[in-house]
């Protein structure tokens, strides 16, 4: 499946999941977003229909910006925010990958707080990731891990996450 | 109103008073280009306030606040990330006219925009004290109401590119929005599962660093080497800047629209500098005669986001000092420190307290003015972080915006609200769905559902409250104005042509 | 997964005890390290401005080198810091300005488990209790009490259904007679007392001796009853409702607290602490400034304010459950 494809089946589910919930709430509470959800399902299901039927989508191609350019007499097409479909080859793994990092993070901070996740992070992004050689990456690391302190938990006085492993408080869900 | 602005002036020429001006204005620089810290560093500051002058404590806190998004702005043009949640639009063009080589020119015309925003944001305030009464209290929920219908109907403007995936977005956000208990209501909505982390809804700071940050950063990655294009040394000096710097007045109109924008959101309690923002910036783009250049780095796009982030300071002063209803974070703050030093807010405080009204106005525009110039004129230095390699950058600005991200609410679970997000900003740029919409409809959503309930409670059910009051016919008739826009500007293009 | 959490949590917090124990005993002195005062509200705010205003005079009676210093943990209406500080270690080094009568009516009205017990937690000291009065606006069609009890819709202006002055206003209107409706959504005072003079609602119920509406007495604010045995300061001519038969207190009770479980020579102290920096030069300086009325009292005068406002929720609350669904 290509990846707009999935996003667009995403979207749909999503304002779906918001429209049929909307009933579970009475009165006012349920009424104002079941009128929310409703055109967002609708539209949404437009636009996944757009990915098979390029011909829906293009006819939304005209935006009121066209018709303020074409008034301005500006010439040209109007390009939008960038728009890439199919990723270019090794694209795909690559941002697989910086996710994965990204979250690995998360996981780490959590079991074991800032600082151990902060070091092991660093160390291994700039090494492995970045081509960075060890002075750079030592370097990094040190600032990293300087800022939280100094900054963060000196001036500021933010309490940062110690990690479960060492008895955090783990804010309720 | 003499006798204040002299005794105004009088404490400004006591050295202690400008050196405490001066030490704001660098903490609040540093503060406001470091995301999500800002309001902390701001509480930090007025605690250091105890025991000080009523002046001097507000001459510190206009020193900071008026510094922020200036601040903010540096990463927002050199990384992509920005400093402050006010400073998201200057992303879309400050970014790429940066990446295009051309960083020392976008800070000056961010620095310039600024404070030129500062200054008419507080000339407007001066001007509007008479009135102000007249205006907070003519605003209902019904008529707030009328005006973020208003505000949503922009977001069909602000859709770039595809309007269907545009509004697509918008609703998402708008759904998004609903999420948590609805004090309105009385009930935990769409809670999915979770009874407390959702209370408040999706939390603002980690969701916007995740969609705006986090996402930029894998786009770093996928575009090469280092955070310029093609990995070449910029060479701005000082010249770009100061070309950047006067290069502002060129475009006058874009300038004062967007103060005037920055102004109202400022005023009208809730609105808040975000909202004013992406509001300038995408009526920046209906106005302009050039749209297509948005998002490719034009200088309209920066000044329109800029200036009217400090033009809302004007604005938002105002209810604060005459209510007591903060504008924004950063002036809740501000209203911490003024019952810290005794001062009420209410319509007392402008009949008594004048001198701190405009040692407050004094405060900001000489900190605007100060930021301003040590941004524009640092900024050799700070575009030299776009040449380091990507290596460095990435893991660096991660570290931060994740860092910033906890430290907002020091809650463990909004680093995985950030990262969540940043996939999900990531998706949507790369298929083209807006995140400017997306954000407009998370800002505004809830906030319609509010006035709207609000309004209906206050009428017994009637639906006849929105058709009955002057303020929300006007506001109707703009919204009507707006959606026949496009159709007369074809008809006079039909004509002219 | 969360048994094998609370399990390692445990783990740890055992071995973190045994480690600490022996050096606890050879440190008699308490405190020795900062104290962290905790508000469950935004910076700026009404609790926390008190909150600092001890700290600074609580400084300067605890050994030198301990600093008081004050955070805020604020979210979900203040329950994050209640569930916050019902886990925090007790020791005494954490402890914070909460506010009691609300946790209470939040804890009893909610139909889901909130996680902690207001009762349980260690009552150090009362800061005040700001007495509630019903407000209408100067210019309103209302004037008097008994227009309100004679006027068939009656709206009153909260921040949501179930907070604080939601209950207030419920408990108030029971007793005076008057009709029930809200109109929610406002954020605080600020936003709240601006709606009242704007007519977006009838009734306010808010403390009379508060700093934010002393200014607006006499001229846009008009108070018609006090929810108190004692009449308000600052407006001498309302009668209380124990005067006029309806035997009704309420106010925001405002106290420090701690994690349940301090021991009680910690507890003591921390209790003398803050009492005595409530009878400060300083702090009775600053509340002057502040035009704040708050009378400060031990930790056991708050253990008996809440039994009290136990009794009231209790008696009213299946009534109030209803009203709270009833939208």
């Amino acid at each position: 499946m290509k990846g707009s494809t999935l996003l667009g089946v995403i979207l749909v589910f999503t304002s779906l999941l918001f429209f049929g919930w909307s009933f579970s709430y009475g009165g006012m509470a349920g009424f104002v977003p079941l009128v929310l959800s409703f055109p967002t399902v609708a539209l949404a299901i437009l636009c996944l229909a757009g990915e098979r039927y390029p011909r829906i989508m293009s006819a939304f191609e005209v935006s009121l910006e066209d018709v303020l350019t074409s008034a301005a007499g500006a010439e040209g097409s109007i390009p939008g925010e960038e728009v890439q479909t199919g990723p270019k080859a090794g694209e795909m793994g690559l941002i697989t990958r910086m996710f994965l990092w990204f979250f690995l993070f998360g996981l780490l901070v959590f079991i074991t707080g800032f600082y151990i996740s902060t070091l092991v992070f660093a160390l291994a992004f700039t090494r492995l990731q970045g081509g960075i050689g060890w002075p750079g990456a030592v370097f990094i690391t040190a600032l990293a891990l300087g800022f939280f302190y100094f900054i963060f938990e000196e001036t500021l006085a933010v309490d940062l996450f110690a990690g479960v492993i060492f008895g955090a408080f783990i804010p309720p869900l | 109103m003499w006798e204040p602005l002299m005794q105004a002036m009088g404490m400004l020429s006591e050295p202690m008073n400008l050196l405490v001006l001066a030490v704001g204005a660098v903490s609040g620089l540093i503060l406001g280009a470091l995301p999500g810290l800002f309001l902390a560093g701001l509480t930090i500051g007025m605690t250091f306030t105890f025991g000080w002058d009523a002046e001097t404590a507000m001459f510190l806190m206009a020193g900071m606040m008026g510094a922020a998004t200036e601040g903010g702005s540096v990463p927002a043009i050199l990384l992509n990330i920005p400093g402050e949640a006010p400073n998201a639009a200057t992303c879309f063009d400050g970014h790429p006219m940066a990446r295009r080589g051309e960083a020392g020119r976008a800070v000056g015309l961010a620095a310039a925009s600024s404070f030129l925003g500062a200054v008419v944001g507080m000339c407007f305030l001066m001007i509007l004290i008479p009135f102000v009464k007249i205006i907070v209290l003519s605003f209902g929920p019904p008529e707030f109401f009328m005006l973020v219908v208003f505000g949503l109907l922009t977001v069909a403007y602000a859709a770039r590119g595809n309007m269907l995936k545009g509004l697509v977005s918008a609703g998402i956000g708008v759904l998004l929005s609903l999420i948590g208990f609805s004090p309105v209501h009385g009930v935990l909505r769409f809670n999915f599962g979770s009874d407390n982390y959702l209370w408040d809804g999706i939390p603002l700071v980690p969701f916007f660093i995740g969609l705006f940050a986090i996402a930029e950063l894998v786009n770093h990655v996928l575009r090469g080497d280092t955070i310029a294009e093609g990995g070449q040394r910029l060479k701005v000096g000082l010249f770009g800047a100061f070309r950047g710097f006067l290069e502002v007045f060129h475009y006058k109109t874009t300038l004062v629209r967007s103060s005037a924008i920055g102004i109202l959101a400022g005023i009208i309690p809730g609105i808040g500098g975000v909202l004013a923002n992406f509001l300038s910036y995408s009526m920046a783009v209906q106005f302009s005669k050039n749209p297509e250049k948005f998002g490719t780095g034009t200088a309209e796009g920066i000044i329109a986001s800029e200036a009217s982030n400090d033009a809302k300071d004007g604005g938002a002063l105002l209810p604060t000092i005459i209510f007591g209803i903060p504008g924004s974070a950063g002036m809740a703050v501000l209203l911490g420190a003024f019952i810290l030093h005794g001062l009420q807010p209410g319509f007392f405080f402008v009949r008594e307290h004048m001198d701190i009204v405009f040692v407050l106005i004094f405060g900001f525009v000489i900190s605007n003015f100060l930021a301003s110039l040590m941004a524009a004129f640092g900024a050799d230095i700070l575009a030299r972080v776009t040449t380091l390699r990507v290596g460095y950058v990435v893991p660096a600005a991660f570290l931060l915006s994740v860092g910033g991200a906890y430290a907002a609410r020091e809650n463990v679970w909004d680093i995985g609200i950030a990262i969540a997000a940043g996939v999900m900003g990531f998706a949507f740029n790369r298929f083209g769905f807006s995140l400017v919409t997306l954000v407009i409809g998370f800002l505004l959503g809830v906030r319609a559902e509010l006035s709207f309930v609000q309004s209906l409670q206050i009428s017994a059910g009637s639906y006849a409250i929105f058709f009955t009051r002057p303020v929300t016919i006007v506001l109707m008739l703009l919204s009507i104005l707006l959606l026949c826009l496009p159709w007369l500007t074809s008809r006079k293009a039909k004509a002219s042509s | 997964m969360r048994n094998l959490l609370t399990r390692i949590l445990l783990g740890a917090a055992v071995l973190g005890l045994a480690a600490s124990l022996p050096l606890s005993q050879a440190q008699a002195a308490f405190p020795d390290r900062n104290i962290t005062i905790i508000v469950p509200f935004s910076p700026g705010g009404g609790y926390d401005g008190i909150a600092r205003a001890v700290a600074r005079s609580m400084k300067k009676y605890v050994p030198k080198g301990v600093n008081i210093i004050v955070k805020n943990v604020t979210g979900a209406a203040g329950r994050r810091a209640s569930v916050f500080m019902y886990r925090a270690k007790p020791d005494g080094y954490t402890i914070a300005h909460f506010q009691a009568s609300g946790m209470l009516g939040d804890q009893m009205l909610s139909d889901t488990p909130v996680g902690f017990e207001t009762s349980k937690f260690t009552w150090l000291a009362r800061v005040g209790a700001d007495a509630f009065g019903l407000h209408v606006s100067a210019k309103g069609p209302h004037k008097s009490i008994e227009d309100l009890q004679k006027a068939k819709r009656v709206t009153w202006g909260v921040e949501g259904i179930g907070v604080g002055r939601w209950m207030g206003s419920f408990l108030a209107a029971k007793a005076y007679g008057i009709d029930f409706h809200v109109v929610a959504g406002y954020r605080g005072t600020g936003e709240s007392l601006p709606a009242l003079l704007r007519g977006d609602f009838d009734v306010w119920a808010q403390p009379i001796d508060h700093n934010s509406v002393i200014s607006y007495l006499g001229t846009d604010l008009r108070p018609v009853a006090q929810l108190d045995k004692k009449r308000a300061v600052n407006a001498p001519d309302v009668k209380t409702s124990y005067e006029t038969g309806q035997n009704l207190s309420f106010s925001d009770l405002r106290a420090f607290g701690g994690p349940p479980g301090i021991p009680a020579d910690r507890a003591q102290i921390l209790e003398d602490l803050l009492l005595k920096a409530m009878r400060d030069d300083l702090y009775i300086a600053w509340k002057k400034q502040a035009s704040a009325v708050l009378v400060e009292g031990p930790g056991s005068s708050v253990a008996q304010d809440l039994k009290y406002y136990e009794d009231l929720f209790r008696a009213n609350l299946e009534e109030m459950k209803k009203a709270a669904k009833a939208k």
